[in-house]
This record gives C-alpha cells, structure tokens and sequence, in this order.
C-alpha cells in the first residue's frame, strides 16, 4: 500500500482536471478504497489476502468499485464534479497500489489475478506500526518522495490561496460554501482546510520515517522488494505471461461492461447531472480534463 | 445544501494565507507530536485538520473575548 503518496497525488490530480473535479471529492475518492477496510485488514489472518485478495475486500481496489461509487454520488447529488472526483481520486488510488507485492485486482470481478510490480513488500501482517515501519524502509517512502517531489516541481500551483479562490471553490461551491456556513470558517480557514491534506502527507512521511529510523532502528533498504526483513506475500504464484494474459482479458470485458453500463443507465445519470455555472466540459476525456 | 452559496465564500475579501514561519512552526509541532504520540496525531482524522485547528482555530480561540463578542 503507499501512504503519503495518496495525498499528494490530489494536488496532481487536482492540476489537471481544473475546475472539473472537486478537490473534496478527489480526496475522499483516494481515501475510499481503504477507508472502511483498513481497520479491519490489521486484525485479519491474512492481512495481504484480505486486503487485496478475493475472498476479501480487495473489489476496493478494483476500477469497477470506483465507477459503481461514482454513479451512486451521481444518483444521489446530481453532481457532475463529485462524481468526476470521486472516480478519478478511486482509480488513482488503484494505480499507486499496484507497486507493492500484493498489487491489485484492477478488473475485478472480470480477473481476479492481482497485478503488481512489486516493488516494495506489502507488510500489513506486522500491523499498523510495523506496517509503516516496513513501508518507510523500503521504496515505499521513496515512491512518498517521489510525488511530493511531483508536486512540487508540477502542481505547487495548486497550493496557493490564488488557485483555492479561483479553482477549488468555483469546481465545488456548494460543498465548500456548506463547510463555510456550517463550521464558521472564513476563506483563510478552508484554505488551510484544503491545505491540509498536503500538511499532513508531509508530516506523517517525515514522522513515520524518523521513527523507522531513529525509535525502531530498522534497516533502511530502498531495494527493489525491500525491506528484506519482511517476508514475502505475493497473492498469486502466476507466472508473468500469465498475468497479463487474465488482466487483458478482464481489462476487456471491464471495458465493454463500462460501454453497456455507459448504454444502459449512466449515460442518462450524467446528463441528468449538474455543473457549478462555471465550468464548461467538452466531450469525451475533456469532459474531465482541462 | 442550496445553490449558490459559493458566492458567499468567494465574495469574501482576499484570503491571506499564514506566514511561511507559521506553516513551518505548525509542521515542527506536528512532527513532534506525531513522533511521540503517533496514533494519536498520525492518523486520517486529525492528520488533516491539524494545519486548520493549529492556524486557525486555536488563534481564534485564544483572541476570543465574550464582551468583544457582543458589541
């Protein structure tokens, strides 16, 4: 699993889909994929195979939740940017997850092989603390690094009270005009609200990082498969031909799912959906990005 | 939830983002805190509401004077 990554990886996101998406939505769409799980996962005999596994909860980290999670927001609020958020916040959550050896099941249930590259050991089996520990003693905290460099050199736009007033609040103004209202905060409050999430990527890779360091002493081993302290856990014994043989086959029956789905219903919740007044969106990928 | 009240919020004056000091001094505290009392402060929930609490809301507080509320 990756950990800080996922928050900066809103503000990526965020860069470029404007004022499509609503950067709430973004990152309660990166969170949901573990958010009513991962409790569970530390308790679990198989922590990896419950996870990510089927049987398990691992369809939360499957392409399909995320559509099925966004057109149940569609339905429900009308809104066209949450729906948007939501789905994109979900399958970027998917794609950071792949690399580490658990992987996912992106076509789930069209495949059930998990996909990963395996570049860092999926160590839930340790629990929460050994977990982070595991993940900051391997490229797990360098792939943290990574993004956080990503935004930085790409999308520290995005930080600014500029871009909040101008981008982020027009994208969502009901959701923030509520959380304005309703939590008494003026602009400076939900700009720091909004930066929050940054804030607090930054400050759990640097904390858990130096308790690797300096209060368990583990050993840092940015290897590729590290940290070689933890055992391996790899979900399936397939081989590599033969995971991209399953993949390709679900990846294409998750696409003509998606076009019958598309045919079918959501297609009528979409145009059914709302925009704030301003934003404008073309046609097909430029419906979402800008 | 009712349309519009975006405008309310973008009405507003300018937003002044704190000093980098201050965004600095909060990450210390944080860090600190997290380091010490890590499931307490290192988790989904406070973790994010840190930066308002600490830059917003705590100063506020501490501003707060009941006399000042009612005039």
């Amino acid at each position: 699993m990756s950990w800080a990554a996922h928050e900066f990886e809103n503000y990526f996101l965020q860069k470029h889909v404007g004022l499509k998406a609503s950067f709430l939505a973004i990152a309660l769409g990166t969170f949901g994929p573990d958010l009513f799980t991962k409790a569970f996962v530390y308790s679990s005999d198989d922590p990896a195979q419950f996870h990510r596994g089927w049987p398990g909860v691992g369809f939360t980290h499957s392409f399909a939740f995320g559509v099925v999670g966004a057109a149940m927001v569609l339905a429900a609020t009308r809104s066209r940017s949450w729906a948007v958020g939501i789905l994109v916040g979900q399958w970027a959550h998917v794609l950071t997850d792949i690399c580490d050896s658990a992987g996912v099941m992106p076509f789930f249930p069209f495949s059930t092989e998990p996909v990963t590259i395996g570049m860092w050991k999926h160590a839930a089996s340790l629990g929460r603390y050994g977990d982070a520990t595991a993940y900051y003693s391997s490229l797990g905290g360098v792939w943290d690094l990574f993004w956080l460099l990503m935004l930085v050199f790409f999308a520290s736009r995005t930080l600014r009270p500029g871009y909040f007033r101008n981008v982020i609040v027009p994208a969502d103004p009901r959701a923030w005009g509520w959380l304005h209202r309703r939590l008494h905060l003026p602009e400076q409050g939900l700009l720091l609200l909004y930066q929050g999430f940054c804030f607090y990527g930054l400050g759990r890779m640097t904390a858990w990082f130096l308790r690797a360091r300096f209060a368990d002493k583990a050993p840092f081993q940015p290897v590729w498969g590290g940290p070689r302290y933890v055992q391996g856990n790899d979900l399936s014994d397939a081989g590599p031909l033969e995971v991209v043989l399953r993949t390709s086959v679900g990846g294409v029956a998750f696409a003509l799912f998606l076009v019958v789905c598309w045919r079918l219903f959501l297609k009528r919740l979409w145009r059914r959906g709302e925009d704030p007044p301003s934003v404008t969106r073309g046609r097909g990928l430029a419906a979402i990005f800008h | 939830m009712s349309a519009g009240p975006g405008e309310e919020v973008v009405g507003e004056p300018a937003a002044v983002a704190p000093p980098l000091a201050a965004y600095l001094a909060a990450l210390a505290v944080y860090l600190v805190l997290g380091y010490v009392f890590r499931s307490v402060v290192l988790n989904w929930i406070i973790g994010p509401l840190f930066l308002v609490v600490t830059l917003h809301v705590l100063p506020r507080l501490l501003r707060y004077r009941p006399g000042q509320a009612a005039g």
